[in-house]
């Protein structure tokens, strides 16, 4: 029934998880890590872009434009090189996410304090693990799916969710490690966010979009034209 | 909308331009076996904008051409149960 009387359409899937997760594996999003080891990423741009193999990128050297390059120098001083990917500092794919909820003041700034105060909030019986409910307690439905919270915040993988995976985490956001979080520590090196509560409500007319189909540019969708004869299913994702 | 990371080092690099883009989410969808049509959005990633859609977001559009059902932000608040729970109780009143 659901096949006849509706139109699925992905809008390039799929769960993050599989963004990280080698091709062979991306059957099984569960088999992978949100922590991409920043060396890992060093070894990977310096083969491809630094040309004169002098340890440096330039901007003239990666041509994949200047809002990465800029992303890229953590340490701002016009070129990437290792000291931008510290050998024991981790990418978490998810951790810009939890970032915004410790930002008490509203100033688009978590400082180390914050961090603590914010790492407390989910020790309510005071055993130093944090549970399910904890969690849900301070981030509500981000801690639903506990398989998937744990995946994305036991930094030290040791099956429990505690106050050393918080300091991880703030450890790898903290590019300057001056125990600030500021600028593009916050967003980590991803796309911002939004406004929160930009989406569409429901009730409220979809906007409307006409977008080529992956493989087949030349072929197009348009919702409202669509939409007209069947409802149709949107699933946004993001395959990076 | 992508990260800036590159992924699964030389077949994924956060794509520049829209054929890179389209050849990325090809191989996603071969990938992961999917089986639905994917779309691919301008590279200003307007329509991901327009839903608030990254890092992934659920929506049922009616015929109507109003948002019938919007799920959370994901990955945290990706809901595939209650998305087909609305799916199904949007389809039966018809």
């Amino acid at each position: 029934m659901l096949r006849n009387c509706l139109l699925c359409v992905s809008g390039l899937l799929l769960a993050a998880c599989a963004t990280h997760a080698p091709a062979s594996q991306a059957s099984d999003p569960w088999n992978c890590t949100p922590r991409l080891h920043l060396s890992k990423v060093w070894t990977f741009l310096a083969s491809k872009y630094d040309r004169d193999q002098d340890g440096l990128i330039s901007a003239d050297e990666y041509d994949r434009g200047e809002t990465r390059f800029q992303n890229f120098d953590r340490d701002d001083d016009g070129t990437l090189s290792a000291k931008d990917f510290p050998e024991d500092t981790f990418f978490n794919g998810f951790t810009h996410m939890i970032v915004e909820e410790a930002d008490s003041d509203k100033d688009k700034q978590v400082s180390s304090g914050e961090w603590r105060a914010f790492t407390k909030r989910f020790d309510r019986d005071g055993n130093s693990i944090f549970t399910q409910d904890e969690v849900i307690d301070v981030l509500g439905f981000w801690g639903k799916d506990w398989r998937l919270f744990l995946l994305s915040f036991d930094m030290n993988q040791d099956g429990v969710f505690t106050a050393p995976d918080l300091k991880l985490a703030f450890r790898d956001q903290d590019f300057d490690g001056n125990g600030v979080l500021a600028g593009k520590e916050m967003s980590g090196w991803q796309p911002t966010l939004g406004e929160k509560g930009a989406a569409p409500e429901p009730g409220t007319e979809a906007p409307d979009f006409e977008l080529a189909y992956a493989g087949n540019p030349s072929q197009t969708f348009h919702l409202h034209h669509e939409v007209k004869t069947q409802p149709v299913a949107l699933i946004f994702g993001s395959y990076t | 909308m992508d990260s800036f990371l590159p992924m699964d080092f030389g077949q994924i690099e956060d794509p520049v331009t829209a054929a890179e883009r389209d050849r990325m989410a090809t191989f996603c969808s071969q990938t992961l076996g999917l089986t639905m049509p994917a779309l691919v959005d301008h590279m200003d990633d307007a329509t991901s904008r327009d839903y608030a859609g990254w890092p992934e977001r659920l929506f049922l559009i009616g015929t109507d051409g109003k948002v019938a059902y919007r799920g959370g932000p994901g990955p945290f608040g990706f809901d595939p149960d209650g998305f087909e729970k609305a799916i199904r109780g949007h389809l039966g009143d018809k």
